[in-house]
């Protein structure tokens, strides 16, 4: 017994230490943990091939940076997981990267528009002018454009990758040329012109870099001709951008990026990284602490998460917070064709509407905050010009359940015995979601869910993943779907030709667009009148705000909030990043656009 | 009467009992062994990829069109791309064209004649075998040394710990051991992380290697690949470990009432002998069994920790796969690892006979 208790106490007691030496062991760390971030870069973060002993923060620092090219030259961006690494074609499913610097710094597009400023940028275009009934289009090319191997960039190459597109059906945005274009032909090395299949006074916008990137991509039709485009890998990719592929460590999930020095438009974006890294992204508590010694200079939302993005920020004086507004607010679609059928009545969708409290989806249930959705794009500077505040009061998205009970009894969902019936059966309205249960989009669905409830009205809400969710969404056997809504870039018809009765297919069979089955046939009339019509002309504008007005009458789509990402830049290696005061540019990482963001980065060690 | 010996052996011949003719058409038992095994091996390899295959295939949905409408939907493309022509042309380059069996026959057609799973929709159009042998060195050498790691120490102590069964270290290691062993691996590895990686800077967080020394046979990167792979190593092992050192202590304490223990300390014989002759050759040969079930499983990799290490293995792989479900990928990690499995059990099968002589007796 006695040998008992003696074990006992030896135990204890080791235990004991165990917990004291760990603390002890704990408390210098501390102190490292602060003298680390800011003294990664001072003490010359580059020096990868230092020999020799070293503190021990500073061994950690290099044994983490492990990038095969020199730190000060390099910029670390880290992005969702791949396994794409032999293949940058970008016309077959998953051909390739995109945003593992195909994207931002490899591929050159036509043009960039920047919905921060509204500024449209010139890439390898100059410019186009459409004849006066929008049949045809003249493209104009820069004289000065190369491609990365040398090989001058003509009206040819257009010319090429349209008859390729033309000849490929299978091909991802072969469907934009073949449905639009008649034909191109090259006038002069640096002038194509297209003949279009029917008046069309948007096909520019393929041309123009947008979200992600442009729906058309000139090819370089000395490496493509002769090559089957459904299997050509592209590797090593040639084309137009400021950086050309240096090598590609699968092993190490990492794409790298040289500059090309002989970059076409070197006068006006010189990037000043060497190199840009782009590799995959880690658990974010080991991305936090990559953070923190300066080993990663950007990453998504999804890198380092909005709560450990402000631990960091207030933590760490090198740490810029950049918020972003998602260009796809979050937004409820009712399938007008839903079981329920209470989609279908007007007074049922605005209902919905009304149960949504979008202060608290905005405030409290996204992160980082956003605001309400007023209206059903992005409030961007570019967007302005479309949005009308005095049709939009007209029909406010307020919070009002008092309103919802009153619309619900008006679209017959009558409370008996406490429960809502339409027609006589019992309502369960039935909402779908691709997003995770954690995610904003869910718990906004949730909140109405839950507030429905209070008024009798019942609802399901399931988390659909992957292919799941797109089987029963394109099918339509649901009556809500809890998505975003993408499609406005440059004008409203963008969006709202996802909701034309053309291309309504009844419940049961796969739909291609209209995906939530509206039928308005008002709103339709005016859209398909405005296809036809110049955004830019100012005689039209009366037809948008009409179609406006539709919109919220019919409201095919709820918005109910505007999202957004904040992302998290690192100025231990450089600086010149953008900032809440100084918005000059895209800060998502996988954008095409965030070419600009790179061409403004200046070296930390010069700055200081 | 005279009986000549030739009327003997043809009496002989005729009072041949029908047993014993049979036995002589009857094949050598070793081989009769071997045909048996073999034959049971090929008729659950087919009937474990047929049914992975059917698996695999009702998961409802198209995959192909929901790849598209993800596209879409993340607006990398335009909503007209997702027309039929699309989704059709890539339903058959993906084998996912026709009737069920239609489907089924060109898949065992292409597998078992060409060995060829089909191209993989998460990297189209390399081919699924391609992207698997890319990470399957990686896999088989981080979970293969962290099972065959495991195994050694755990039996090891578990055998010592059973044979002090009484003792108060092997009563506390045992409790240890069982609450370390409902600690998924993950968590240790995370302990790691932060232990030796950033609080003392001894050894890389993530990665297979050193991105700055080249890929080959030299002394650097086999000490670099060694260097990375010792956390999640570890990791595993110390989980793993502790599993076989609670089975392996209770194989050891069944064991220790035997007569025959008894018996040969009556013979006098040390404890040492005691042990190592009679305590763990009868123990270990279960364990020697549930590894080979073990490594046969390794193929599968161990997810979450290549993720955590960011290492290239077919974990990660096969977690990728089934995000977009690239139904060949997935079938093709999946059928790896029923050969594996199976295969490994064959090779138990096979050798256990000569490891235990009771199984040849019982043969």
């Amino acid at each position: 017994m006695s040998r008992q208790l003696f074990t006992r106490r030896s135990v204890l007691g080791a235990a004991g230490l165990g917990v004291a030496g760990l603390g002890a062991a704990m408390s210098p760390f501390a102190n490292r943990s602060n003298a680390s971030p800011g003294g990664g870069a001072a003490l010359d973060p580059g020096c990868y091939s230092c020999s020799g002993p070293a503190p021990a923060y500073l061994r950690s620092y290099r044994q983490s940076a492990s990038i095969p090219t020199p730190r000060e030259q390099t910029l670390v961006i880290a992005q969702p997981p791949t396994v794409v690494f032999d293949s940058f074609n970008p016309y077959i499913p998953n051909g390739m990267a995109g945003s593992y610097g195909l994207d931002q710094v490899c591929f050159e597009h036509l043009f960039y528009f920047n919905f921060e400023t509204g500024e449209l940028i010139n890439g390898i275009g100059t410019g186009w002018e459409y004849n006066a009934d929008y049949t045809e289009l003249v493209l104009r090319l820069n004289p000065n454009a190369r491609w990365s191997d040398g090989t001058p960039l003509t009206a040819d190459d257009i010319v090429f990758t349209v008859a390729m597109l033309q000849g490929n059906a299978s091909l991802f945005t072969a469907s934009g040329v073949i449905n639009n274009v008649e034909s191109a032909t090259a006038i002069d090395p640096q002038t194509v012109q297209y003949r279009l299949l029917r008046a069309n006074p948007r096909y520019h916008y393929a041309f123009i870099a947008g979200i992600i990137g442009a729906g058309f991509l000139v090819q370089p039709k000395h490496i493509w001709e002769n090559q089957d485009p459904a299997s050509f890998p592209n590797n090593p990719p040639v084309h137009a951008g400021p950086y050309v592929l240096d090598q590609v460590l699968p092993d190490q999930f990492m794409y790298i990026w040289r500059k090309n020095h002989d970059y076409w438009n070197i006068a006006n974006l010189n990037c000043q990284p060497e190199y840009v890294i782009v590799r995959q992204e880690q658990p974010v508590d080991l991305e936090v602490q990559e953070f923190q010694r300066g080993n990663l200079d950007t990453g998504g939302p999804l890198t380092i998460d909005y709560l450990n993005q402000q631990v960091i920020k207030a933590t760490d004086e090198s740490a810029i917070l950049f918020p972003f507004s998602d260009p796809c607010p979050r937004s409820l679609f009712p399938n007008f064709d839903g079981p329920s059928g209470l989609m279908a009545i007007p007074e049922g969708r605005w209902a919905v509407s009304y149960m949504i409290d979008r202060q608290v989806a905005a405030e409290v249930l996204s992160q980082p905050p956003s605001q309400p959705a007023k209206f059903p794009w992005a409030p961007y500077v570019s967007n302005e010009q479309w949005s009308v505040p005095e049709i939009q009061q007209q029909h406010d998205f307020t919070f009002d359940m008092n309103r919802a009970a009153e619309l619900l009894d008006a679209a017959g969902a009558t409370l008996v015995d406490g429960r809502r019936q339409l027609n006589g059966q019992p309502l369960n309205v039935q909402i779908i979601t691709p997003v995770v249960v954690t995610d904003p989009g869910y718990q906004i669905a949730d909140m109405l869910r839950l507030n429905a409830a209070e008024l009798g009205l019942e609802m399901t809400l399931s988390s659909l993943q992957g292919g799941t969710h797109g089987d029963v969404h394109a099918f339509g056997d649901y009556d809500i779907n809890a998505q975003w809504m993408c499609g406005l870039v440059f004008d409203p018809v963008q969006m709202y030709d996802d909701f034309l009765m053309r291309d309504y297919v009844p419940v049961g069979e796969r739909a291609i667009s209209n995906l939530n089955r509206v039928q308005l046939p008002e709103f339709d009339e005016v859209v398909t009148r405005l296809e036809a019509a110049d955004p830019a002309d100012p005689a039209n504008k009366p037809d948008f705000d009409r179609a406006l007005e539709l919109y919220f009458e019919g409201l095919p789509v709820i918005p109910t909030a505007q999202t957004a990402f904040s992302f998290l830049y690192n100025t231990k290696t450089w600086t010149g990043w953008p900032t809440p005061e100084d918005r000059y540019g895209i800060g998502a990482s996988w954008w095409s656009q965030f070419r600009f963001v790179i061409g403004r980065l200046q070296p930390a060690a010069a700055a200081q | 009467m005279t009986i000549s010996v030739e009327t003997i052996e043809a009496k002989s011949a005729d009072n041949r009992s029908p047993v014993d003719t049979r036995r002589k058409g009857r094949l050598n038992p070793v081989v009769a062994y071997l045909l048996r095994r073999l034959g049971i091996y090929l008729l659950t390899l087919w009937g474990a990829i047929t049914l992975s295959f059917l698996f695999f295939r009702l998961i409802p949905g198209d995959p192909i069109s929901a790849f598209v409408t993800s596209m879409e939907s993340q607006g990398r493309y335009g909503a007209g791309d997702s027309s039929e022509q699309v989704v059709e042309y890539y339903r058959q380059q993906f084998g996912l064209d026709g009737t069920l069996l239609e489907q089924y026959l060109r898949y065992m057609e292409r597998v078992v004649f060409h060995f060829d799973f089909g191209p993989s929709l998460v990297s189209y159009p390399t081919p699924s075998t391609d992207l698997i042998m890319r990470a399957l060195p990686w896999t088989l050498g981080l979970v293969g040394a962290a099972t065959i790691l495991s195994w050694v120490i755990g039996v090891l102590l578990g055998t010592l710990l059973g044979w002090t069964r009484s003792s108060w270290i092997s009563r506390w290691s045992t409790n240890l051991s069982l609450g370390v062993s409902h600690i998924h691996a993950y968590f240790i590895a995370l302990l790691f992380v932060y232990a030796f990686a950033y609080w003392n800077p001894w050894l890389p967080a993530s990665g297979a290697y050193d991105a700055r020394i080249e890929p080959g046979w030299s002394l650097d990167f086999i000490g670099s690949i060694i260097k990375h792979g010792t956390l999640p190593v570890l990791s595993i092992a110390l989980v793993g470990a502790t599993g076989w050192m609670i089975s392996t202590r209770a194989l050891v304490v069944a064991i220790l009432g035997e007569d025959y223990l008894t018996f040969a300390a009556a013979k006098g014989l040390s404890r040492w002998r005691i042990l190592t002759r009679y305590v763990m050759r009868n123990a270990w040969l279960p364990q020697v069994a549930a590894l080979g079930i073990t490594l046969g499983g390794v193929v599968g990799g161990s997810v979450l920790i290549e993720n955590l290490f960011r290492y290239p293995g077919l974990g990660a792989l096969l977690v990728n796969a089934l995000g977009v479900r690239d139904l060949n990928t997935a079938q093709a990690v999946v059928s790896l690892l029923i050969v594996f499995v199976l295969t490994a059990n064959l090779i138990i099968d096979l050798l256990l006979p000569l490891l235990d002589p009771r199984v040849r007796q019982h043969r």
